[in-house]
């Protein structure tokens, strides 16, 4: 249109002002792009979980220790719970087990246990997982993230010499 | 001009408005150059041509670029696991992926193998290797694990010895995340 109006104002044959940007290249470019970063893009979401491991001397000063929820990890995949220097009066528990479910790891069960021990002692902020030598890696970790997800201050693990 | 023709204009109407590849451009398309001048016979056909709009095509194109480019930087993290290892499957991680880069050292455990930063490193050789990482980067270091789910736990129990001995307390297990269900 403005080409038109450039070549009818009379002073002869003008440049046309308009032109056209060749899209169909920057098309071809963006798809390579496109493809190049969809197939080399990370699909699977890494992470950790956390866990702090006591080093050095280990109260030398003789300190009460805190209540503490002890955890076995058995290669069934079954969980014994015992809690430890609960405050006196406390209800814990001494050897609890929770079977598996399929040889894995009931994650319910122990949320059930978790709360209710929780609700009963409400200072038991430490947790230590004991895997059992045979003990699937796997479990333990579903283990530690059952714990974290019920906002489990301090985890750590203590494995079977 | 009586009923009969007004009709006749509305019904062509339409024809006629119809855009075409060539006047979105600003001049004409040769495609519908080339089927107009072979119609013959006299009759007037119906356009084939539709626009084809590049520019918002060439936008979403854009868009999607600089979302992949935006999630490739965001996604870069300490863990690698080689194609052996099925990390463990876990929905409560832990935040701060990046941290400090120097202060990481990677352990991988493939088949009973320890692989400390690339490396392969017999057991007994861990803690000081640990200790050395440690020098090295000044001050308190982190340990990721990263091992197959099905690894029993004795080869890992040497593990916690080893960083015992080395003093190096922040452990983090590298998992997969997956969404948490209720």
């Amino acid at each position: 249109m403005i080409a038109a109006d450039n070549s009818a104002s009379g002073r002869g044959k003008k440049k046309g002002m308009d032109f056209e940007v060749n899209l169909i290249p920057a098309i071809d470019l963006l798809s390579v792009c496109i493809c190049f970063l969809l197939l080399t893009a990370v699909w699977v979401n890494l992470g950790s979980l956390k866990i702090e491991q006591g080093v050095g001397e280990t109260n030398a000063q003789g300190g009460k220790n805190s209540a503490s929820l002890w955890i076995e990890v058995q290669r069934t995949g079954d969980l014994v719970l015992s809690t430890r220097d609960l405050p006196s009066g406390a209800r814990g528990v001494e050897r609890a087990v929770l079977t598996s479910q399929s040889g894995k790891v009931d994650r319910e069960k122990l949320r059930q246990a978790l709360r209710s021990l929780r609700t009963a002692t409400p200072t038991l902020e430490t947790v230590i997982v004991r895997p059992q030598v045979k003990a699937p890696y796997g479990q333990v970790i579903a283990v530690i993230d059952s714990l974290k997800a019920e906002k489990v201050k301090d985890v750590g693990i203590a494995p079977e010499s | 001009m009586g009923r009969s023709g007004e009709l006749k204009n509305e019904i062509q109407r339409p024809a006629s408005f119809m855009p075409a590849l060539g006047p979105a451009l600003g001049r004409p398309s040769p495609i519908g150059q080339t089927m107009s001048g072979h119609g013959g016979a006299g009759r007037k056909k119906r356009d084939m041509n539709t626009p084809l709009l590049l520019t918002a095509l060439v936008d979403a194109f854009s868009i999607l670029v600089i979302f992949l480019l935006v999630q490739v930087t965001a996604s870069q993290s300490p863990f690698d696991p080689s194609e052996t290892i099925k990390l463990p499957q876990a929905s409560s991680v832990d935040g701060d992926k990046q941290g400090d880069q120097s202060s990481v050292a990677v352990l991988n455990i493939e088949n009973g193998r320890y692989i400390l930063d690339g490396k392969a490193i017999e057991r007994s050789m861990i803690a000081s290797a640990l200790k050395q990482r440690k020098a090295n980067a000044g001050g308190e270091i982190r340990l990721v694990i990263q091992a197959d789910e099905s690894t029993d736990f004795d080869v890992m129990s040497p593990l916690f010895l080893s960083t015992a001995e080395a003093g190096v307390s922040k452990l983090e297990f590298a998992v997969q995340e997956v969404e948490r269900t209720k």
